[in-house]
């Protein structure tokens, strides 16, 4: 079962994007950005899921430091603003795709899919 | 000295003589009573002839006193006639005296009142070319020319141009440039000299000028430099062309104490005219500085409302998606879950809908409140019509019953456009033309493209209930809508859309009738990031 990191700082999401896609893929959600490096420092998953806006580090801060130790792990960002579809045009190279919120599932799963196969 | 002798001499003769008389006649009176001796030859003859003697001296000194007293009347008599002669003479010089002073006073008075009267009616106004006009009228009427024009300096082209005739005709007045070059003019050497002149006889240089073609008369003409104490107004000319008058030295006195006063009206006026100019050109840039400045605060306030908006925008967005987003989601599994029978999949269903229109709300008023920002791509526009037709027509065209026709100009290259927001923008206004003819008798939607010279021009037309006249230009306003429905933003978003892409939208209705946008993009894009 392929790995899944989702960092993400609602809680209630989080447990529904589990739900959901917990049949399927082995998933592991964080609320804070520390937590996923300390979890990526000792695991790598197949696909990295992050929100844009995380309480203690911004997402696109987070790729980055991602990208430092593990430069080919397929990473996706969500977020809340249209406007990330404009930056997305500069982070595009590091990023396999974005979603916007409020998520569709359909679209998410498809997405997913896309990446890292079922 | 001697008159004082014949005087005293004459004195002595009379008294000698009364003394005589007296004495004769004591000796015959008192001779016989005093028995005076009488001598020998004392006869009664001789005293008679005694008393003869007595009455001739007597009649003598009467007569004597009497020629004396008669010549001096007569000497005074004549004497006083003399002065009074003389009186007379000097009364007569005086009072021809005072006749040439009355006169000169006189004329003194008139060329004063004649000055003050034209002095008046100059000061009447400001405008240079009244002053001027006012200014020949009052030489002409008042010092008795019949034809009067005023030249006026030309600093740059150095010469004296015609500004204002009194008695010429405007084509002939045209025809007057003088040269200052032509040094041999008799009129150019009077300004460059600043002397006013009679001018005497016409050389035929002068006589060219078609203005003095009518002067056959000399001493008609005059000539009048305008200078101030610091600056060449210009020159004034007048003549008695049809009175024949020969003009006279005191004409050219008159006229040269006018002339100054022209020359400060005329400067008066001309700094006057500037002042005008100035001020109205000052007042201008004011207002259009005023205007500029209010467009400006209007614009700030507008920029800074959005900027507080889109910083608010973008927090609400975020807040308020991220618990959208667990209740849309939540929805979507609940809906997967339930069958269709379920009572509450309609329920459900109200939850996702709602969710959606709260997600365009917040999508609405993020897009509104911040700049597009548009990401080009090279689009065939017929291509994205037809995109959006199509998927209309399994959604609204089915809901309103519509029907759509399209016309599609296959000339049209492929634009370079941010290919979702015009897809968004396209969408608004065609899902606005089903909305507005929902329950209409005639359903129709008309989509037309048409190349017009570097432009790509949309039409898209409905035949809905149309816009009202007063609420045309409003409708691109934020916030102004006439659904129930909406926040009124959809079209603002669009033109804002429009325009960042260099392009424009404007609308066209007949109320009863429809409505039809039309969209122009240019086909060389030139982006316009404001």
């Amino acid at each position: 079962m392929k790995k899944i990191l989702i960092v993400e700082d609602e809680e209630l999401m989080l447990d529904i994007i589990k739900d959901t896609l917990g049949k399927k893929y082995e998933i592991k959600g964080f609320t804070l950005g520390k937590q996923a490096l300390e979890y990526l420092q000792k695991e790598q998953p197949d696909l990295v899921i992050l929100d844009i806006k995380l309480p203690d580090i911004t997402g696109l801060e987070l790729l980055e430091k991602i990208r430092k130790f593990l430069p080919k792990v397929p990473i996706m960002m969500c977020t809340a603003y249209d406007s990330f579809k404009t930056d997305y045009q500069i982070w595009s190279a590091n990023v396999a795709d974005y979603i916007v919120k409020p998520i569709v599932l359909e679209e998410l799963e498809t997405k997913i899919k896309k990446i890292i196969g079922e | 000295m001697n008159l004082d002798v014949i005087t005293n001499i004459k004195k002595t003769r009379i008294w000698l003589l009364i003394i005589i008389s007296v004495l004769i006649a004591g000796y015959i009176k008192f001779k016989s009573i005093y028995s005076i001796p009488v001598p020998i030859w004392s006869t009664k003859a001789f005293i008679l002839f005694l008393e003869i003697l007595v009455v001739v001296l007597v009649v003598d000194v009467i007569i004597i006193i009497a020629f004396n007293y008669i010549r001096k009347n007569v000497l005074y008599l004549k004497h006083k006639s003399e002065e009074a002669e003389e009186l007379l003479n000097e009364t007569k010089f005086l009072s021809e005296k005072l006749e040439k002073q009355t006169k000169f006073l006189k004329d003194k008075l008139n060329e004063i009142t004649t000055l003050n009267k034209i002095i008046y009616e100059i000061n009447q106004t400001f405008e240079l070319e009244r002053v001027l006009k006012i200014i020949l009228e009052s030489i002409c009427s008042y010092l008795k020319y019949d034809r009067a024009v005023i030249f006026l300096f030309d600093k740059e082209k150095d010469c004296l141009v015609p500004s204002i005739g009194y008695n010429v005709e405007k084509s002939e007045l045209e025809k007057l440039v003088l040269s200052l070059s032509d040094k041999e003019s008799v009129v150019v050497k009077s300004f460059i000299k600043n002397i006013p002149v009679i001018i005497k006889k016409l050389s035929d240089k002068e006589l060219k000028i078609p203005y003095f073609k009518d002067i056959k008369e000399d001493n008609t003409l005059i000539c009048v430099p305008l200078q101030t104490k610091d600056k060449n107004v210009g020159l004034l000319l007048v003549d008695t062309s049809i009175s024949k008058r020969k003009l006279t030295e005191k004409d050219l006195r008159s006229i040269s104490n006018f002339a100054i006063q022209t020359s400060l009206a005329i400067c008066n006026a001309q700094l006057f005219e500037t002042e005008r100019l100035f001020k109205e050109k000052l007042q201008q840039e004011v207002d259009l500085a005023v205007k500029k400045l209010q467009e400006a605060q209007k614009q700030l306030i507008k920029s800074e409302k959005l900027a507080a908006l889109g910083e608010m925008a973008a927090v609400v967005t975020h807040e308020v998606r991220n618990p959208l987003s667990t209740i849309y989601m939540s929805a979507q599994i609940l809906n997967k879950t339930i069958t269709q029978d379920n009572e509450a999949k309609k329920y459900i269903n109200y939850i996702i809908s709602e969710t959606e229109r709260l997600n365009k709300v917040v999508t609405d008023i993020l897009s509104f409140s911040r700049k597009p920002q548009i990401v080009l791509t090279k689009t065939n526009i017929n291509n994205l019509i037809e995109e959006l037709v199509s998927f209309l027509e399994i959604s609204d065209f089915i809901k309103y019953d519509i029907k759509c026709f399209r016309n599609y100009d296959d000339q049209i290259p492929e634009l370079l456009l941010d290919k979702d927001q015009i897809k968004q923008t396209l969408l608004n206004i065609m899902q606005n033309a089903c909305h507005f003819m929902e329950n209409r008798p005639i359903r129709k939607l008309v989509i037309e493209t048409k190349k017009e010279n570097s432009n790509c021009v949309i039409k898209i037309s409905d035949t809905g209930i149309g816009i009202p006249p007063e609420n045309t230009k409003k409708i691109f306003e934020p916030f102004f809508t006439t659904k129930t429905k909406g926040t009124g933003l959809g079209l603002s978003i669009s033109k804002n859309i429009i325009e960042a892409h260099g392009g424009k939208i404007a609308v066209e209705s007949v109320v009863g009738e429809g409505t039809t946008f039309i969209i122009t993009l240019p086909i060389k894009i030139e982006v316009n990031f404001q």
